[in-house]
């Protein structure tokens, strides 16, 4: 299956274990601002560790550390596959 | 050779500031350099405490010390947010401006703890970085470079193990060179970018180098936000957005563009500094295989259970030795009293009045102890974000953050701090709603009424049964919260579920003197309460329940408790409280207890103590279970217990909490409802309790 | 000490309770956790 870069993949989509790389985040300004200030920015590496046990949220690894969001943001935050 | 002046006076030398992200170990490292020398105040108009402190430097010389509130970023976007940027600006008044500021990064994330140090160096001021917990990243095989990373920083780096101490005297050394330099080096900004900084830098009226900070942080913030700050200053909101403008047709995001510069710049730093010794593992921490148990679907849960039934388990046993030792201990008193003052008020006062009821509160210092013992151990630990991450999910349905969780967690200590760090969610119904379900959560004050109730309904039961009924009760009032929140979620604040973002830190193991000293601390505060306001409301409360005198001498003990005011108003209220199960007496207690919950222990104290007058302070909890109705049966009965707890469970019996509410809504409205819906809801409970274990056959 | 000096002593007691909690409701208005109420906690760190 070909590439398609505009695939519009997203961070909740990922499985646990599996690695990506941020192409865009799609959230308000402020939503936005705080993630990148906590290293979620454009063309960061993460990895996806994994989701609660109540299904939600979900916690990913980003610059060194362990963050957890809610897959209705995750859902938000394009990526492509590495 | 003149002596240092500085070494021998009281004055202060340098004024330091710490800075870091959460869980840096900032608070470890202000402890280490303080010890007891250190107070806690206030800033107006915010929940953010003021913490300072005062330390000697490498040559004698008077430091003092100012804890910032730990962040990830500078950049502010709610009021106690702007309380670090304000403080490193010298905005702040009777606060001047810091001399020198440490920032304190942990050494095994340097990836992002490097961020907040990319923005201090931004500030003008001399920065001395701190690399904290290096010895754990030793263990994780890291190696830094620290002479590289002094070099590519510009600024001194000591690394330290804050919990040990290791590197405090290279730490005093660096803060005691004179004079201080300030960082050269920093993250490259684009270069139009910086014109817009500077542009706008010239149009602010402060010194350059705290105008270029503030410019750079308002070009970098989002647009709701700027039209919220500078809601005062429409020319520069104005101005603000036609940069942003010129630069976004330029193909720059100002939004991202200094957080990419500095996360660029770090990145790079990083990877030169950071060597992994030996083969690269497959990355799993300890702290992740840890992870890897206490957030699985199953063993998670359970683990969040255990913990919590360990917590109240301990809370009944380990801590009843001294509960019993200082019970035993007030008694004597009250004997003591009555051989010292002969009879009449005066001995009354003090032996029933006084010692009564405020030991009567005393006694569960253990036990308060205990639980913030616990509660300690999971926040330093790290284990309270892994709740946190748990419950998101039952949080965000009612419509709470899961952020909002922890706040609400530590209500179980006092509503209070709860309701005041609910301050952090910026959603103003969100947060109103966090403010009224607070109270919900069983806090500390209601233990003594539990552990008495419990104590009379089942005098010979084991301490895993007397823990368990206590989890239902602090579990009711969870359930309660989450019900009464998704019910205003629901119809009178409407909003928007607010997004998480949460870190959860690597586990650590707690540092126990930093748990002691804070026991330390609030078992004065208790002290101090109890010897203040539970002293004078039970005086008062004596006062109530002993005057008016009956006029007839041979009167029994119960028609003279009958003529007191208080009597009075038990007997009044009792109509009301009758179908819960309740006599006036109880009905006494409750009222009393509207100022302050644990004040229904030493009502209880006083009422079953004055019937027992002539003979020895019988346990008090003995004396209710023989209490009586008319009718010969007991009143007290287990269903009764129950109720009367469900009752404390949800009902507003804290005057404090009521005056912080009205304090934080800015409006008496949203506090008197609070106390009307509480109450309800108490009543309705209780009814709903004692009723229907009635038609199940209970008594 | 007679049983109307006791009543005198006792009395002026518990008028000094009453003066004590008003005033320090009065002085109530201002600081955050002002240390009355008992609990003494931190508010967590903010950003978290």
């Amino acid at each position: 299956m070909s590439e398609d870069v505009n695939s519009q993949d997203v961070l909740s989509n990922l499985l646990p274990g599996e690695r990506a790389k941020v192409t865009a985040i799609e959230l308000p300004g402020s939503q936005k601002g705080r993630l990148m200030e906590m290293g979620l920015t454009i063309g960061v590496a993460v990895e996806f560790v994994r989701v609660a046990p109540l299904g939600d949220p979900i916690e990913i690894k980003v610059r060194g550390s362990h963050l957890s969001l809610r897959k209705v943001d995750a859902n938000e935050i394009k990526i492509i596959r590495l | 050779m003149a002596k240092n002046p500085a070494a021998n006076s009281k004055e202060t030398f340098r004024r330091v500031a710490i800075a870091g992200n959460p869980n840096a170990g900032k608070t470890t490292l202000f402890n280490l350099l303080t010890g007891m020398r250190q107070k806690v105040g206030n800033y107006p108009g915010v929940t953010v405490e003021k913490k300072t402190g005062r330390f000697f430097g490498s040559h004698g010389e008077q430091m003092e010390l100012i804890d910032l509130p730990g962040s990830y970023s500078l950049q502010v976007r709610s009021p106690d947010e702007a309380v670090a940027r304000d403080l490193l600006l010298g905005r702040i008044a009777d606060t001047p401006r810091p001399d020198v500021i440490v920032a304190v990064v942990d050494a095994s994330n340097l990836g992002r703890h490097l961020y907040l140090v990319a923005q201090m160096l931004e500030l003008g001021l001399p920065v001395i970085v701190v690399l904290n917990m290096v010895d754990m990243a030793e263990k994780q095989g890291l190696v830094m470079d620290v002479m590289a990373l002094r070099e590519k920083l510009g600024v001194p780096v000591i690394p330290m193990v804050a919990t040990n101490g290791k590197g405090l005297i290279e730490l005093k050394q660096a803060l005691s060179r004179t004079p201080l330099s300030k960082p050269e080096h920093g993250a490259q900004l684009p270069i139009v970018f910086e014109r817009e900084v500077v542009a706008i830098a010239k149009k602010l009226p402060d010194a350059p180098e705290i105008a270029r900070a503030e410019a750079l942080l308002l070009l970098s913030l989002d647009d709701a936000a700027l039209d919220d700050s500078l809601v005062q200053n429409p020319s520069l909101r104005a101005e603000i957005a036609q940069a942003k403008q010129r630069l976004a047709i330029g193909g720059i995001d100002s939004l991202a563009a200094p957080v990419d510069a500095r996360y660029d710049w770090v990145a790079q730093i990083c990877s030169e500094v950071i060597h992994r010794r030996g083969e690269d593992t497959d990355g799993l921490t300890p702290s992740d295989r840890l992870d890897m148990v206490l957030t699985h679907k199953v063993w998670g849960w359970l683990a969040f259970i255990g913990m919590m039934t360990l917590m109240f388990f301990c809370i009944f046993t380990i801590a009843s030795y001294p509960m019993d030792w200082i019970d035993g201990g007030m008694s004597a008193l009250a004997d003591w009293a009555k051989t010292k003052i002969p009879e009449g008020d005066l001995q009354s006062l003090v032996a029933d009045g006084i010692i009564g009821g405020v030991g009567g509160v005393i006694i569960f210092l253990p036990q308060i102890l205990t639980l913030f013992f616990f509660l300690g151990l999971l926040e330093d630990s790290g284990y309270m974000a892994r709740a946190a991450f748990l419950m998101d999910r039952l949080m965000s349905r009612v419509g709470l953050h899961g952020k909002s969780f922890i706040p609400l967690l530590s209500s179980f200590a006092c509503a209070i701090p709860g309701i005041m760090a609910a301050r952090t969610i910026e959603n103003r119904k969100d947060r109103l709603v966090t403010v009224l379900v607070a109270p919900l959560m069983s806090c500390s004050a209601r233990l003594p009424v539990y552990i008495l109730l419990i104590a009379v309904m089942l005098p010979a039961a084991s301490a895993w049964i007397r823990a368990g009924i206590m989890l239902i009760m602090y579990m009711l009032g969870l359930i309660a919260a989450f019900c009464m929140a998704w019910v205003f979620k629901k119809t009178l604040l409407k909003s928007e579920t607010p997004m998480l973002l949460l870190e959860l830190p690597p586990y650590r193991k707690p540092v126990l003197r930093g748990i002691a000293q804070r026991m330390w601390e609030r078992a004065l505060i208790f002290l101090r309460r109890a010897g203040t306001v539970i002293l004078a409301l039970s005086i008062i409360l004596w006062a109530l329940l002993t005057y008016p005198k009956s006029a007839n001498p041979e009167a029994s003990e119960s028609e003279k408790l009958e003529q007191s005011i208080g009597g009075r108003m038990g007997r009044t209220i009792e109509p009301v409280i009758a179908p819960l199960g309740y006599d006036w007496k109880i009905g006494i207690g409750l009222v009393a207890s509207f100022a302050a919950r644990e004040v229904f222990v030493s009502t209880m104290g006083q009422i079953y103590n004055i019937e027992d007058a002539d003979e020895e302070s019988a346990p008090l909890r003995e004396n209710m279970a023989n209490e009586k109705r008319s009718d010969g049966t007991p009143i007290f009965t287990p269903l009764v217990c129950i109720s009367l707890m469900v009752f404390y469970v949800l009902a507003m019996q804290c005057i404090s909490t009521v005056a912080i509410v009205r304090r934080e809504t800015n409006s008496w409205g949203w506090a008197l409802f609070q106390i009307l819906y509480m109450t309800v809801l108490a009543w309705v409970g209780a009814f709903v309790t004692y009723q229907g274990g009635k038609l199940l056959g209970f008594q | 000490m007679s049983e109307t000096m006791q009543t005198i002593i006792a009395g002026g007691i518990v008028v000094s309770a009453v003066l004590y909690l008003v005033v320090s409701a009065a002085r109530k208005k201002k600081g955050g956790c002002d240390k009355g109420c008992g609990c003494g906690t931190k508010p967590p760190d903010l950003k978290q």
